[in-house]
């Protein structure tokens, strides 16, 4: 007996999984950039972007900068 | 161009032949047999074909997925260099969004990567290979070469430590063996570096399109060096010993580099961007190609027939014939051109459809769910079947006669050679290695690139590291950028998975993927007889192997038949399928502790 042929609901199936994670591009695009960093142009012949942060990306609480204006923040461990 | 003519007939049997198969043999569980036809008059193997039994579909259920999932679902190819394919599928997103990450970004994504060589080769290197070289197995297939080796001294036993070739053998059996169990340990530490770089292996958690989010600090570079210290050290001790090894094998057994030779065709893809010069642009790929840091090539008989990615891109051809398929002649184009104006072949990646077709094995006609992955050579207008060699020995062949590579000294390219400095460590001086392209293409030799390759990873990692840290240093912290996905693009991404060539090719149609097709290395040296009769490299390089093997038909282990096809760097056999002829066959399970309980 030949099986009957279901008609198709739509051209791309239903996702299977809705994700409850959202993704950074996405936020980004609603609540801006993350506090504390910001960019600062490119490197190389690529052009490879750079960014630099302060110390507001690690802590909202009485954040503080090296004691050298000229020094990089670097991210504790 | 059709894939669907029928092959001729496989002559009849000489009645001296005996059939014997090795099923299954891969790491991808059961899907890998090798079956054989052996002359034991003429102590060869005359025929082979090689049969993969498992359809997966990563082609079929890709279609119509977010796109910025494709890393994460195409790293579940494999169990042990998915990390490989998580890092293509970026190149090939990186492509089709056109996002460049932070230069911090990149070397993190080489660093996870040169933990990966250096993890899986050293396990299957030390681990599973060196299984077929040890003291247990040489005394139950070759006696009297264990015999010879007790008795020969290592020329370089001051830098690793055994006295006797012998020596080295009881040092590879496994379980017991010394070096055996601290390889194990290797292992170990190589994958937590891994693990600092991209969160977990081998399905990284921290790789994204764009860049990566692991927290770059000074600790987490040091704390990845000193693994890489441990490992360099290691490598003191790994290189010598191979060496001393392999070249035992050659003067022990005259004529030992006709077992898994073949024709010199190999092919390399390339792997670790140089973010100062790559951009993602398909436009420029040639040029930040060549700037990787292992060189891409194509190479037929000793000639670097090309090093440009669009050139390789634009050669690879899947073909049918012995295959699981159908044709896909009638299907749709999806990539006419690429974007540089090129034509886009109806057997490229980009256009490829796959149709599955159950049937019956037949080694006449269909065998195997593998395709046949070829490579058009413009020049002679043949499909040629590459292989990767396991990958090191097409890397370093490549980066050899390329001569395009130095790194400040640590990894040098000399145009017939690669020169591999490492530095000073705990407790062994600074040493200098040269990889020297080999007289063959033969199991022997894809073995001994492997060690080298162990060597020039650490040495990369080592140039990458300082790198990020400088990055570090001058407070360069972004590791990340951000991107849209198109409505509508193309990508392709060219890597080097452990065990060679590894390619993504995506097409984004409203914003979903419409085609995506990854190519490892596996479909490539597993690959079956195409549409014009011309055999995989597995098949090729079984085929006209001599047997070495002492044992008779009645308790015959193939070690040389195991020898040419793991040199490629497939799985240890688990279980053992003989067939004897006339009806007989002989079931042997293999256990690789040689029956030592852990």
């Amino acid at each position: 007996m030949a099986e009957q042929q279901k008609p198709m609901a739509s051209a791309q199936p239903e996702p299977t999984h809705t994700p409850a994670t959202g993704k950074g591009e996405e936020k980004k695009k609603t609540q801006g950039k993350e506090a504390g960093r910001h960019d600062t142009g490119g490197t190389g012949k690529a052009k490879r972007p750079t960014g630099k942060s302060t110390a507001r990306q690690y802590t909202g609480v009485n954040p503080k900068e090296p004691v050298d204006p000229q020094s990089p923040h670097l991210q504790t461990p | 161009m059709t894939t669907q003519t029928t092959r001729e007939e496989t002559p009849a049997q000489p009645p001296q032949l005996v059939e014997m198969s090795w099923d299954p043999m891969t790491r991808i569980v059961g899907s890998l047999g090798i079956y054989t036809k052996i002359d034991f008059k003429q102590r060869k193997i005359v025929e082979a074909y090689s049969s993969s039994h498992i359809f997966r579909g990563y082609s079929l259920f890709m279609q119509g997925k977010d796109p910025r999932d494709a890393h994460f679902i195409t790293s579940r190819i494999c169990g042990i260099c998915g990390d490989n394919h998580a890092t293509c599928s970026v190149y090939t997103q990186n492509m089709a969004y056109g996002v460049k990450p932070p230069a911090l970004g990149e070397w993190i994504i080489n660093l996870g990567e040169a933990a990966e060589y250096m993890f899986d080769h050293n396990i299957f290197q030390e681990n599973l290979v060196g299984v077929d070289f040890c003291e247990q197995m040489v005394k139950e297939t070759n006696p009297a070469v264990l015999e010879k080796a007790n008795t020969t001294e290592a020329p370089h036993a001051r830098e690793h430590g055994y006295r006797t070739i012998g020596d080295i053998m009881r040092s590879l059996n496994p379980f017991t063996g010394e070096f055996y169990r601290e390889a194990l340990h290797v292992s170990r530490y190589t994958r937590e570096a891994f693990c600092l770089m991209e969160g977990r292996h081998v399905h990284p958690s921290t790789l994204y399109p764009g860049g990566v989010g692991t927290v770059a600090t000074v600790q987490v570079f040091t704390d990845y060096l000193v693994r890489l210290m441990k490992y360099v050290e290691w490598m003191k001790k790994v290189v010598p010993m191979h060496d001393d090894l392999f070249d035992f094998w050659y003067q022990a057994l005259p004529g030992y580099e006709q077992v898994g030779y073949r024709q010199t065709l190999l092919g390399c893809w390339g792997s670790w961007q140089d973010p100062d010069v790559c951009d993602y642009d398909y436009r420029t790929m040639d040029k930040w190609g060549r700037a990787m840091f292992v060189t891409p090539g194509v190479i037929v008989d000793g000639e670097l027939v090309t090093t440009s990615l669009v050139d390789i891109n634009l050669g690879i051809r899947i073909l049918l014939g012995s295959s699981y398929y159908e044709d896909w002649d009638n299907q749709r184009m999806f990539v006419d051109r690429d974007p540089l104006g090129n034509p886009v072949d109806r057997r490229h990646p980009w256009n490829q459809t796959t149709i599955p077709r159950p049937q019956k094995r037949d080694f006449n006609d269909k065998y195997s769910w593998t395709m046949s992955p070829r490579w058009y050579d413009q020049r002679t207008g043949k499909y040629l079947a590459l292989d990767t060699g396991g990958g090191p020995i097409a890397r370093l062949w490549s980066t050899a006669l390329a001569g395009l590579v130095n790194l400040g000294g640590l990894v040098e390219s000399t145009g017939h050679s690669v020169i591999i400095r490492l530095p000073k460590s705990a407790t062994k001086p600074a040493v200098e290695f040269e990889w020297k392209i080999p007289q063959w293409s033969n199991a022997i030799e894809r073995n001994r690139a492997r060690t080298y390759f162990q060597a020039y990873a650490a040495a990369v990692a080592l140039h990458c590291v300082e790198k990020a840290l400088d990055e570090v240093r001058a407070g360069h912290t972004k590791t990340w950028s951000d991107f849209t996905v198109p409505k509508e693009a193309i990508g392709c991404g060219f890597h080097e998975a452990v065990r060679g060539v590894l390619s993504h090719h995506m097409v984004i149609e409203n914003g979903k993927i419409a085609n995506y097709h990854p190519y490892p290395p596996t479909p490539w040296n597993g690959s079956v007889r195409d549409i014009y009769g011309t055999p995989g490299p597995y098949e090729d390089a079984v085929q006209n192997t001599p047997i070495f093997e002492e044992n008779g038909p009645d308790s015959f282990k193939g070690i040389d038949i195991m020898r040419a096809v793991r040199s490629f760097d497939p799985c240890l056999p688990c279980g053992v399928h003989m067939y004897l002829g006339e009806g007989k066959e002989l079931q042997t399970v293999l256990s690789p502790t040689f029956g030592v309980m852990p």
